[in-house]
């Protein structure tokens, strides 16, 4: 209920600022990617194999942000997101559906130097996550998919109240969450859902000039909806789509630590991130749900920026796909121009699962062209 | 008569390059300016981490000009950045929904801009600025500092 009040007066004052302010101080900006991924092995034990052909919509996407200012402390903010909505779907069925990332509005309380948002937004789980759709900003493809499906979902519904302060003449950034609501989980053909409940968090950033520290906690409970297909007996054959509902009991707690350094020509980003379920019935047994970490080294070269990405992740024995998967990417990007960056990629992906739905042990190669743009 | 019109000509070209080179030179630098209610907030090291994203900027405007040329002064000799990691800082900050540059077109849009909103920031030419100063303004901005 208390998501819903807050979505609600989210979106109605988004709406009041738009219509007050639409001839006056609306900033449009927005970003777009587009790519060309190959498979280089079939190995069908790989949970990364993508099949034959050229997979053209996977990480091909366009985006607008849209921001009002409104007197002296008020913003509201809102980004707008054309995306593949799956990535087991096939080129021949991809499920684009336009629609709002994340909206919220911003209140900077100058007395106390705080800064209030309200309403749907990213979860600043990792170094990138708020602003994990624009490839503008940061060396990969994307973040390594191992490292990822670590992290629980995407964006919340609720209020974030932050402060920044000097510290010995670095920005030190502390913010404080919470909420819940249907986020953004992992993309499949349909959606899984799952409902967020109880979230709170905090994450905190260190920041120089060309460098930056990061580091989020965040606990909170869940419900999955896991889709299941049965076939029908009779012709045409059909199949039905069942939900089925995990409760997942316990408290979900997530933690993530990382560090981003770039100066001169020098690029080295690095995180780790772990995941525990705590029963309701053992205060202090906690079960490790997974852990990984990737390492990115880069040199820039003028406009070349060349880099290797290693990255790890291991899942606990009762995880829907429980082993360990691990992934070398070699990267080569090429700045076009202040708004643009072209970027290769030649990847192998291993993985080792087994347990419950999923079983597979592969290795996946595959090579990436495309191009990041913010307009 | 043709000699000397030779000479008139090549002298008329080498006072021509003079001229140019001593506004090039005038061009290089650039003022920072503010909306007078705000002058005694901000420091050159704030400035510079409101521009580069590391400092909060609360509902301050920072302006950035459209014109190329100065705004690669600009990045170059104050900020030390290159356009695209300039690009790559304000794309951080616009698509995570913390704040977006004003922007102006050129010299004469940043100090109109600058004369209108109080708790804003911009920078032009110090040509463009001593001309500025020639005219009579009694809401003119006032100087934070200026990059040599």
């Amino acid at each position: 209920m208390l998501r819903r009040i807050v979505s609600l007066v989210a979106a109605l004052i988004f709406g009041m600022f738009s219509l007050n302010t639409f001839a006056a101080d609306i900033k449009l900006n927005g970003f777009a990617s587009a790519y060309a991924r190959a498979s280089l092995t079939e190995d069908p034990h790989s949970l990364w194999t993508d099949g034959k052909g050229v997979n053209y919509s996977n990480d091909t996407k366009i985006g607008l942000n849209l921001r009002s200012d409104y007197e002296e402390n008020w913003s509201a903010n809102a980004q707008l997101v054309a995306a593949q909505k799956s990535i087991l779907a096939t080129n021949s069925s991809p499920t684009w559906a336009p629609g709002f990332d994340w909206f919220f509005v911003t209140y900077d309380d100058p007395a106390t130097d705080l800064s209030i948002n309200v309403g749907r937004q990213l979860f600043p789980g990792t170094l990138t996550a708020e602003y994990v759709d624009v490839g503008l900003t940061y060396p990969w493809r994307r973040l390594p998919e191992q490292f990822a499906s670590i992290q629980p979902f995407k964006a919340f519904e609720g209020v974030s109240v932050q402060r920044q302060m000097n510290l010995f003449g670095q920005a030190l950034s502390i913010r404080v969450f919470g909420g819940g609501g249907r986020p953004n989980g992992f993309d499949t053909v349909p959606p899984t859902t799952a409902e967020i409940d109880d979230l709170i968090g905090t994450r905190l950033n260190l920041e120089g000039d060309g460098w930056k520290l990061h580091s989020t906690y965040s606990q909170f409970h869940v419900v999955q909806l896991i889709p299941s297909y049965t076939a029908t007996p009779t012709p045409p054959s059909n199949s039905t789509l069942n939900i089925i509902r995990i409760a997942i009991p316990g408290t979900i707690r997530v933690f993530t630590l990382g560090a981003h350094y770039e100066k001169e020509s020098l690029m080295i980003y690095s995180e780790y991130s772990q995941s525990h379920l705590s029963e309701t019935d053992a205060i202090f047994t906690s079960r490790e749900l997974a852990k990984g970490y990737y390492s990115t080294l880069g040199y820039h070269f003028g406009k070349f920026l060349p880099h290797y990405t290693y990255s790890y992740a291991k899942f606990d024995a009762g995880h829907l796909i429980a082993g360990h998967e691990k992934s070398h990417a070699l990267g080569l990007n090429y700045q076009m121009n202040p708004s643009t960056v072209v970027k290769g990629e030649y990847l192998i992906q291993e993985d080792t699962h087994g347990a419950l739905v999923l079983s597979s042990e592969g290795t996946a190669r595959s090579v990436a062209l495309g191009i990041n743009l913010v307009f | 008569m043709r000699k000397f019109s030779c000479l008139i000509v090549q002298f008329g070209f080498f006072f021509g390059a003079l001229a140019y080179a001593h506004l090039s030179i005038a061009y290089a630098e650039i003022t920072i300016i503010t909306h007078p209610a705000t002058k005694n907030q901000w420091t050159e090291k704030q400035v510079h981490d409101l521009y580069v994203g590391t400092l909060r900027a609360g509902q301050v405007r920072v302006l950035e000009q459209t014109d190329s040329e100065i705004r690669k002064e600009f990045y170059d000799k104050f900020l030390q950045k290159s356009e695209a990691q300039m690009k790559k800082i304000w794309s951080v900050l616009i698509f995570s929904g913390q704040r977006a540059p004003s922007l102006a077109a050129n010299n004469q849009a940043t100090l109109d801009y600058v004369k209108t909103h109080p708790d804003s920031i911009g920078y032009v030419s110090s040509q463009f600025w001593k001309l500025e100063l020639t005219k009579p303004d009694k809401e003119r901005p006032v100087v934070l500092f200026v990059v040599k």
